[in-house]
C-alpha cells in the first residue's frame, strides 16, 4: 500500500490480520451522509488464488467512483459480488445499508449492474428489450411504459425504439445496456468496461450520461475501466486495485499525491520543453539548475521533473531564453490517472 | 379516429392488461417465436403440407370417399406433421431458448432481475404450451376434417390428441433441461444431439401409440386409465426430474434469492473466519 490510512473498520480486523487498506473513496468531507455502497473486508478466494484480498471502501450518492486496475485484479470479481451473483469468502458489501449476502433480492432492487458484454436476445426490439426488463422488475401497466419512456428520453433511443437489438451498432448496445440497468430506476450502478470497444465519439457521449447520471439523478456510479484518461475527466475518486488488493484510493487529488510519494518525488510538475535544435546542450545545461531532476531527452524535446514553485518555473524559462536556446513550447505536463496507475501498481498478474 | 381503430387500441390495451398477470418470459418468449423466421416456416410448411396431403387423399379417394370411412387415414398423415411440431420443434425450441440464456452473460442481466429461476423455467414451459396451441390451432381444421370424413370416435380422438401433448410438454420441460446444462459449447452440441435421438425415439413411440389409440373400434376404459396412469405416472417423473435439474442449475449458478436461509453463516466463512464478527442480526430487518 502507497499511503497508509486508518482502516475504517478496525474493530472488524483480527489481530492477525494486516491493516486493511480500507479508504473512503472520496468521502464527502464535513458531512454524516451515509454511504450508499460499502464494501467491508471483502474477500473472494477460488482455491489458493485470492481473486479479492481484503477490499473496503466506500461511496456516496452522486460520487462517480472509478475501479481500476490490470487484467486479473479482482476487479469483475468484486463488481459481480457487489452485483449479487457471487458470494463473497469473507467479508460483506451493502448496497443502502443492506448486505449484498444476507438480503441479495432487496439489493437487487437497488443496484443495477452492466457486465462487460451482455446478451441481445434474438428477435427483440429496442422497445421490447427494455419492456422485458421492466416486466422481469415487477412493473405494470403505465408504471411500466412510463418507465421505459423515461429511458429511451434519457439513453435518447427513443428514435431506435423498433429497431432489433441485434442491429444496433456498439455504442447503441452499450447505450441499450445503460437504459436496461436504470429501468428500475436504481440508487446505484455498477457498470463493468461500459466503454471498450466503444468509438471515441460513442464514448464521450457515454460519458455524458454518467456524468448526468450522477449530478442531475444523485447516483452512485462504481465504473471499471482501461481507458484513464476518460476515467479521469468523470471520476470523484477512485479505488486502484492489484493482484486482489486495494493499491490506493481516495479522491483523484489523493490518488495523484499517493503517486508522487510513491516515487519519492515532491514536485508537483513535470516539463516538456521542445527545442529547435541544441537539445543535447539543453539537456547539459538543465542537468546544472536547481529544482530540476530526471531529464530525458527524446526526438525533439527534453522533459524533467521540477520541484519548484511557478516563479522558479519562470526563472527557468528565462534563463533557458537567455543562453540561447531557441524554445518553441514549454509547457508542464498534466498528471494523469494513468501516470498514477502505471507508478502505483507493479504489473503482477495472478 | 374510426371504430375499427377504437376497436383495435381497446383490444390492444386489454391484451396488454392481460399481459401484465403473465409471465414475463411467457410474454418475451411469444414476442420473439411471432418474429423468428424458422418458427414462421415449420408453421407454413406445416399448413401447406397439410394442405397438400388433403388435396392429395382427396384427389385419390374422390371415387370411394362417400363409402368408406376414411378419417383415420387422413388423421394418420395429420399425425406426421403433428408430431413434427410437437416432439420435434417445440422441445427444440424450448432447447435453444435455454441456450441462448446463457450466452454473452445474458442470463447475469436477468439473475438480478426479481425472476426466480422457477419462474424463469416455468415461463420457458408456459412458452412452450402456447406454441403448443398455435400449432394445434393450425391443425384444428384438418382433424377436424378427418373426424367429418367418418371412422375415428370423438373419444379416440381426444385420447390420442391428449396423449400427443402431454408427451409434448413432456419433451419440452426435458429440452428446457439439457439447454440448462449447456453452459460450454461442446455441452450444447452434445445435448442438442441427445434430445434429437430422445425426439425421434418418442416421435415413434408416439406416432405408433396415437395411429393405436385411434384406429381401436372399441375402447376399454379400465385397461385405458390404467395405461394412461403408469404412462402419466412416467411422463410426470421425467417432467419432474428435468424441472427440478433446470431449477437446480439456474440456482446453482447464480446466488439464489435467499442465500442466508441456504447457508448459515458459519459455513460461509471457512478459509478466514477469524476476520472479525458480522454486523448485528438486528440493524438488517429480518424476512
Amino acid at each position: 500500500m502507497i499511503d497508509s490510512p486508518s482502516p475504517l473498520f478496525e474493530d472488524d480486523l483480527p489481530e492477525s490480520a494486516s491493516v486493511a487498506p480500507a479508504v473512503k473513496a472520496g468521502a464527502p468531507a464535513g458531512t454524516n451522509r451515509t454511504p450508499t455502497l460499502e464494501v467491508k473486508n471483502l474477500h473472494r478466494f477460488f482455491g489458493k488464488l485470492k481473486a479479492v484480498n481484503n477490499i473496503s471502501f466506500k461511496a456516496y450518492a452522486g460520487q462517480v467512483v472509478g475501479f481500476i486496475g490490470p487484467n486479473g485484479a479482482g476487479k469483475t470479481t468484486t463488481m459481480r459480488i457487489l452485483a449479487t451473483l457471487e458470494t463473497p469468502t469473507a467479508g460483506d458489501a451493502f448496497i443502502g445499508g443492506e448486505s449484498v449476502v444476507d438480503y441479495p433480492d432487496r439489493v437487487r432492487h437497488r443496484l443495477g449492474f452492466m457486465p462487460d458484454s451482455f446478451g441481445k436476445y434474438a428477435n427483440m426490439n429496442v422497445v421490447e428489450y427494455l419492456d422485458f426488463f421492466a416486466r422481469a422488475y415487477g412493473f405494470k401497466g403505465q408504471q411500466r411504459k412510463d418507465a421505459i419512456e423515461h429511458v429511451l428520453v434519457f439513453t435518447e433511443l427513443r428514435k431506435l425504439a423498433e429497431k432489433p437489438i441485434n442491429t444496433l451498432s456498439k455504442g447503441m448496445s452499450q447505450r441499450l445496456g445503460l437504459g436496461r440497468t436504470l429501468v428500475h430506476d436504481p440508487d446505484i450502478l455498477i457498470l463493468d468496461e461500459p466503454a471498450a470497444g466503444l468509438d471515441p465519439r460513442a464514448r464521450v457521449e457515454l460519458r455524458e450520461l454518467i456524468h448526468l447520471l450522477a449530478t442531475e439523478l444523485n447516483k452512485t456510479v462504481l465504473i471499471s475501466s482501461h481507458i484513464l484518461t476518460e476515467l479521469g475527466e468523470i471520476c470523484d475518486s477512485a479505488v486502484i486495485i492489484e493482484a486482489g488488493e486495494i493499491i490506493a484510493s481516495g479522491t483523484i487529488k489523493d490518488i495523484l499525491s499517493m503517486r508522487r510519494q510513491a516515487v519519492g518525488r515532491k514536485s508537483h510538475a513535470t516539463i516538456e520543453v521542445v527545442v529547435i535544435d541544441r537539445i543535447d546542450e539543453v539537456e547539459k545545461w538543465l542537468v546544472q539548475q536547481a529544482f530540476v531532476s530526471e531529464v530525458k531527452v527524446s526526438v525533439e524535446s527534453v522533459s524533467f521533473e521540477f520541484e519548484g514553485d511557478r516563479n522558479d518555473q519562470h526563472r527557468v524559462l528565462k534563463n533557458m531564453l537567455h543562453e540561447g536556446f531557441q524554445v518553441l513550447e514549454f509547457r508542464g505536463k498534466v498528471e494523469s490517472l494513468e501516470d498514477a496507475f502505471m507508478d502505483l501498481t507493479k504489473g503482477i498478474t495472478q | 379516429m374510426s371504430d375499427v381503430a377504437v376497436l383495435t387500441t381497446r383490444w390492444d390495451e386489454l391484451l396488454e392488461r392481460w399481459s401484465d398477470r403473465l409471465n414475463p418470459v411467457v410474454v418475451r418468449e411469444v414476442r420473439q417465436s411471432f418474429k423468428n423466421r424458422i418458427f414462421l416456416v415449420v408453421f407454413f410448411l406445416l399448413l401447406f403440407g397439410c394442405w397438400l396431403t388433403s388435396m392429395s387423399l382427396i384427389l385419390s379417394y374422390s371415387n370411394s370417399i362417400e363409402q368408406v370411412e376414411i378419417g383415420p387415414l387422413f388423421y394418420q398423415w395429420y399425425l406426421v406433421g403433428l408430431i413434427g411440431c410437437l416432439i420435434f420443434a417445440i422441445p427444440a425450441g424450448a432447447f435453444f431458448s435455454m441456450v441462448q440464456e446463457f450466452r454473452d452473460k445474458a442470463f447475469e442481466v436477468l439473475a438480478i432481475t426479481s425472476l426466480t429461476p422457477q419462474r424463469i423455467v416455468w415461463g420457458k414451459i408456459q412458452g412452450a404450451m402456447v406454441m403448443m396451441m398455435i400449432y394445434a390451432s393450425a391443425l384444428a381444421p384438418f382433424i377436424s376434417l378427418s373426424y367429418l370424413l367418418g371412422g375415428l370416435g370423438l373419444l379416440n380422438l381426444f385420447a390420442s390428441l391428449f396423449f400427443l401433448f402431454a408427451v409434448s410438454l413432456t419433451m419440452s420441460m426435458f429440452g428446457v433441461m439439457m439447454g440448462a446444462l449447456s453452459q460450454k459449447p461442446w455441452l450444447e452440441v452434445l445435448n442438442l444431439l441427445i434430445l434429437l435421438i430422445a425426439s425421434m425415439v418418442v416421435g415413434g413411440i408416439s406416432y405408433g401409440v396415437s395411429g393405436d389409440l385411434v384406429l381401436r373400434e372399441s375402447m376399454d376404459l379400465s385397461g385405458m386409465l390404467m395405461g394412461m396412469l403408469c404412462f402419466g405416472l412416467f411422463l410426470g417423473f421425467v417432467a419432474l426430474i428435468s424441472l427440478g435439474v433446470a431449477q437446480a442449475q439456474l440456482t446453482t449458478t447464480f446466488l439464489p434469492l435467499d442465500y442466508r436461509r441456504h447457508v448459515p453463516t458459519s459455513a460461509r466463512t471457512p478459509v478466514i473466519a477469524q476476520i472479525g464478527p458480522r454486523p448485528p442480526a438486528a440493524s438488517h430487518p429480518s424476512n
